[in-house]
């Protein structure tokens, strides 16, 4: 099993209270999470990448038990070993391309030198064209570029899921095709199981060998490839 | 003219010194108060801002009771260290970071508050410790603003009057700072002397505040290709 949820979280603002109810499996390595905005999709991403506590219940990932109430086990974000795909990106500003890609692989508390030697960051600058801009910040680039380094910070950590959090959105339609089909090839490469949140069926259509379909905070439906 | 040199080269170890520890005490109040959650945070806040309007001269009678031979801490300084901060030019740093500890913690806070929650999120994915992300994304994101801070703080340290008098009088050579000895001079009809302490402490001034316009928030980091 790839994906075991059973996950309860009640968030609380002054006049609104939301209610998150989910117990779900899913046994592919490609899940696509689908529903409008404010169904959740975003709090579930969060709850499995860590930075965000469940109230109760149970969170396996590839084998692996990240969190159990009843047992007392929450692992931290950095001992998941997963790698999170922001909507914004959430680039170091202040860092330039080369360096956000080794940011995780330099250790201590100094990030790593403008020009920081490693086969790993070659590797992925050449794999994603962007050799040409490595020493340039992120406000410099394009959309593609910014989502491609992030895609390349995100996968040289060798992460053992990728959480990627409405990855297109930000881009104008033809990119967002293009990336669409580039990340697709990415995964099947890899290997490396990934689930995606979106509120674009489009995502479903390319990705998706099972989908779960939110709705306020509890399953609206679920589809499985038939195998 | 000896004496003025010597008034400027102790306000600027005054200063420093008050910088520096404003640098620790400004930036760890501006993190703790930015992060931590708690019933009391702007009454706290509200309370730390109070040397910033409380008249200096207060201010120094509060440090003078607390600090004093008599009060419970000066006894104690007196007791196991020796040391005690009246009148000695180590009292006048405390007098001065007191009265410029709003300027470093408020904008540290304001800078630390802007800094983007979601990119120390990706450093936690990243497998980055938390210690190390406040060193390598969270610092270096409110850098500009803590030192804008840290500049203003300097400044105000700098033409400290009031509550380093209370506290640590006027001695030449050993408490009278360069603002303090302005006030003498006139006081003593020492006009040229007068004249020369204050363009100096004015050229000072400025300087400092043009750095500190230059590293102002509002103009936005790395963007000047």
């Amino acid at each position: 099993m790839f994906l075991e949820l059973n996950i309860s979280k009640t968030m609380r603002s002054a006049q609104q209270k939301f209610q998150l109810e989910l117990d779900y499996a899913s046994s592919h390595d490609r899940l696509v999470v689908l529903g409008p905005s404010g169904a959740g999709k975003s709090l579930l991403l969060q709850m499995i990448a860590g930075l965000l506590k469940p109230d109760r219940g149970y969170v396996r990932l590839a084998g692996r038990t990240l969190f159990d109430q009843a047992q007392g086990i929450n692992l931290t974000p950095q001992q998941r070993e997963v790698a999170f795909l922001f909507q914004s990106y959430a680039l170091f500003p202040h860092l330039n391309v080369r360096q956000n890609i080794a940011f995780s692989l330099k250790r201590g508390l100094f990030n790593p030198s403008t020009k920081i030697v490693d086969k790993r960051v070659d590797h992925w600058l050449d794999n994603f064209a962007l050799t040409e801009v490595q020493f340039q910040r992120p406000h410099e680039l394009s959309g593609g570029q910014r989502q491609r380094t992030a895609l390349a910070r995100a996968l040289v950590t060798e992460p053992r899921a990728l959480l990627l959090d409405e990855p297109f959105s930000a881009l104008d339609p033809d990119l967002r095709s293009h990336m669409r089909m580039e990340l697709r090839a990415l995964q099947e490469q890899l290997a490396v199981p990934l689930i995606l949140i979106t509120h674009d069926v489009e995502d479903v259509e390319v990705f998706a060998k099972d989908t779960l379909c939110l709705r306020s905070g509890s399953i609206d439906l679920q589809r499985q490839q038939t195998l | 003219m000896d004496a003025a040199w010597v008034a400027l080269g102790l306000s600027l170890k005054v200063a420093g010194w008050a910088t520096a520890l404003n640098l620790f005490l400004g930036v760890g109040v501006g993190f703790f108060l930015a992060r931590m959650r708690f019933p009391g945070r702007d009454v706290l806040d509200t309370l730390l801002t109070l040397p910033m309007v409380m008249p200096p001269t207060v201010l120094g009678y509060y440090l003078l009771v607390l600090m004093g031979r008599r009060s419970v801490l000066g006894e104690w300084l007196y007791d196991n260290f020796g040391i005690h901060l009246i009148f000695t030019w180590q009292g006048a740093v405390i007098a001065a970071t007191v009265v410029s500890f709003p300027l470093v913690f408020k904008p540290a806070r304001a800078a630390f508050e802007a800094v983007e929650h979601e990119l120390e999120q990706a450093a936690r994915v990243l497998g980055v410790s938390e210690l190390a992300i406040f060193f390598r994304v969270t610092l270096p994101l409110a850098w500009r603003g803590i030192m804008a801070g840290l500049l203003l703080a300097f400044a105000r340290a700098l033409g400290e009057f009031g509550a380093t008098l209370m506290v640590a009088g006027s001695i030449p050579g050993k408490t009278q700072t360069l603002s303090i000895a302005v006030y003498e001079a006139v006081q003593a009809g020492q006009d040229g002397t007068a004249h020369l302490l204050v363009i100096i402490i004015s050229i000072v001034c400025v300087a400092v505040l043009l750095g500190a316009t230059r590293l102002a928030p509002g103009r936005v980091s790395g963007r000047n290709r």
